[in-house]
């Protein structure tokens, strides 16, 4: 019996926690996961790239998990909120593949940035504070990769680059903590973080960093917030595709939709939050 | 002195024990077109218990599990499935001395682990349970104690709904029978 029972066990375990793959699909319509480096393309100068974006297909907080929820809230200190999709709800990862479409080698920097369900990342949307100011950054990525002429590259996010985005994120948009020192940093195993003051202009004059203080208690690993939408930038000079799917692997049910981006609408949370713009860029 | 003629001693015969019987097997699934140009062949476990009705037929419950490569076009790239497959199959043969033969055929359900397949249209948005069919045939060795034998099966399973995918399923496998009639 003990060995049917171990047997049983170890067939439940290999059925559990499988991944999902997902793709754009008919949901949300403004999904983009195959673009073109000569098709609209963003930003100036040097700076240009091309966009594309993929939901999380989750769903509605069933009443079960809003109890859970409002249970993990009742163990929070006051003013830290228990987001609706947290990082022990799920992981993701992407999977892409870029073709080189000239006749002569090229180099990509593929940019990785995305949303929580309170705020997105864009940093075309933050002004650097001055000329020399480095450009805002990415969450993940941005690393130059050559492919030869007519070649392809197959790459990959991994879950841990994900779990550390959005670790980011929560840190810069909930924690006002600096975004080079948040995406410089690793805290993707960190148990909490200190949300701070708002970033304000030092003194006129005055080369010392921001004044930054503690600002409310520190947010536990518990609260922090999952990505629900993934963007990724293409940045090259030269004609390439890229083409990208996010594996999602689920920890608790009935927050990923199986159907993926096929899901009926109703079923599916779909949340395009605000982009953040901080107050003051050092 | 009288000659006593000795006593010959016939071996019995080897009468191969029938009953309830477990098998348990190794072997591997190879798609057919057009899965085959998505899946991977991979290995595969397969347990299978059942009675021997009559001599020359036996009913049975069967599981089985197999391991494939995805090679769909990237995205994504090295990622694997696995197909779990359980059911209900009968089983008609004969035997001729140590070696038996027989065909079988049977129904069950099918499970896949990923929705990986999804963008090449294998399978559907949320599709991961669907009806099975196999059939086949197989050879069977009973060895020198009449409760094992070795055999070699090989089956075609048909899943309609995961866009009619065919494959062929070889293993070898070890078979014991508890029952000794």
């Amino acid at each position: 019996m003990t060995r049917i029972a171990i047997l049983l066990g170890i067939a439940v375990a290999a059925c559990a926690n499988d991944p999902q793959y997902v793709q754009c699909g008919t949901s949300d319509t403004m999904d983009v996961c195959t673009i073109d480096s000569t098709m609209n393309q963003m930003g100036s100068g040097d700076d240009t790239f091309v966009k594309g974006s993929l939901h999380v297909p989750i769903k509605p907080e069933t009443a079960d998990l809003t109890k859970k929820r409002m249970d993990l809230q009742a163990t929070m200190p006051d003013g830290v909120d228990v987001p609706l999709y947290r990082l022990d709800q799920y992981d993701v990862s992407v999977e892409y593949t870029v073709k080189n479409l000239d006749d002569k080698p090229g180099q990509i920097k593929i940019g990785l940035d995305g949303a929580n369900e309170t705020f997105a990342w864009d940093p075309s949307m933050i002004m650097p504070a001055d000329d020399e100011a480095p450009p805002p950054p990415d969450l993940g990525g941005d690393v130059p990769i050559d492919i030869q002429a007519g070649g392809q590259y197959d790459g990959i996010f991994r879950e841990d680059q994900l779990l550390e985005a959005a670790i980011d994120l929560d840190q810069i948009t909930r924690g006002n903590i600096n975004m080079y020192a948040a995406t410089l940093t690793i805290n993707k195993n960190d148990p909490q973080f200190q949300p701070l003051s708002a970033q304000m202009p030092p003194p006129p004059g005055s080369n010392d960093p921001p004044m930054q203080v503690a600002d409310g208690p520190a947010v536990p690993r518990a609260a922090f917030r999952n990505f629900v939408r993934v963007d990724i930038l293409l940045k090259t000079s030269s004609h390439m595709t890229l083409e990208f799917a996010i594996r999602v692997r689920p920890h608790v049910n009935d927050v990923i939709h199986d159907m993926g981006m096929d899901a009926p609408v109703a079923e599916l949370t779909i949340l395009d939050p605000p982009a953040y713009v901080p107050a003051y860029t050092p | 002195m009288p000659s006593v003629a000795e006593p010959v001693i016939e071996a019995p015969p080897r009468t191969a024990s029938t009953g309830f019987f477990a098998e348990g097997g190794l072997g591997a699934v190879a798609y057919l077109p057009k899965t085959s140009k998505d899946a991977a062949v991979g290995p595969e476990l397969s347990l299978r218990i059942g009675r021997d009705v009559f001599s020359w037929f036996s009913l049975g419950l069967f599981v089985a599990a197999s391991s494939h490569e995805a090679t769909v076009p990237p995205p994504p790239t090295g990622e694997w499935f696995q197909l779990y497959r359980g059911g209900v199959d009968g089983r008609l043969g004969g035997r001729i001395e140590r070696i038996a033969f027989f065909v079988e055929g049977g129904a069950g359900i099918a499970m896949i682990s990923s929705n990986v397949l999804e963008s090449v249209m294998i399978t559907d948005p949320g599709e991961k349970f669907a009806a099975t069919f196999h059939g086949g045939a197989g050879l069977e060795y009973q060895l020198e104690n009449r409760h094992y034998a070795i055999g070699l099966g090989v089956d075609a399973f048909l899943v309609p709904q995961f866009s009619t995918m065919k494959a062929i399923s070889s293993r070898l496998y070890l078979r014991y029978t508890y029952g000794g009639g």
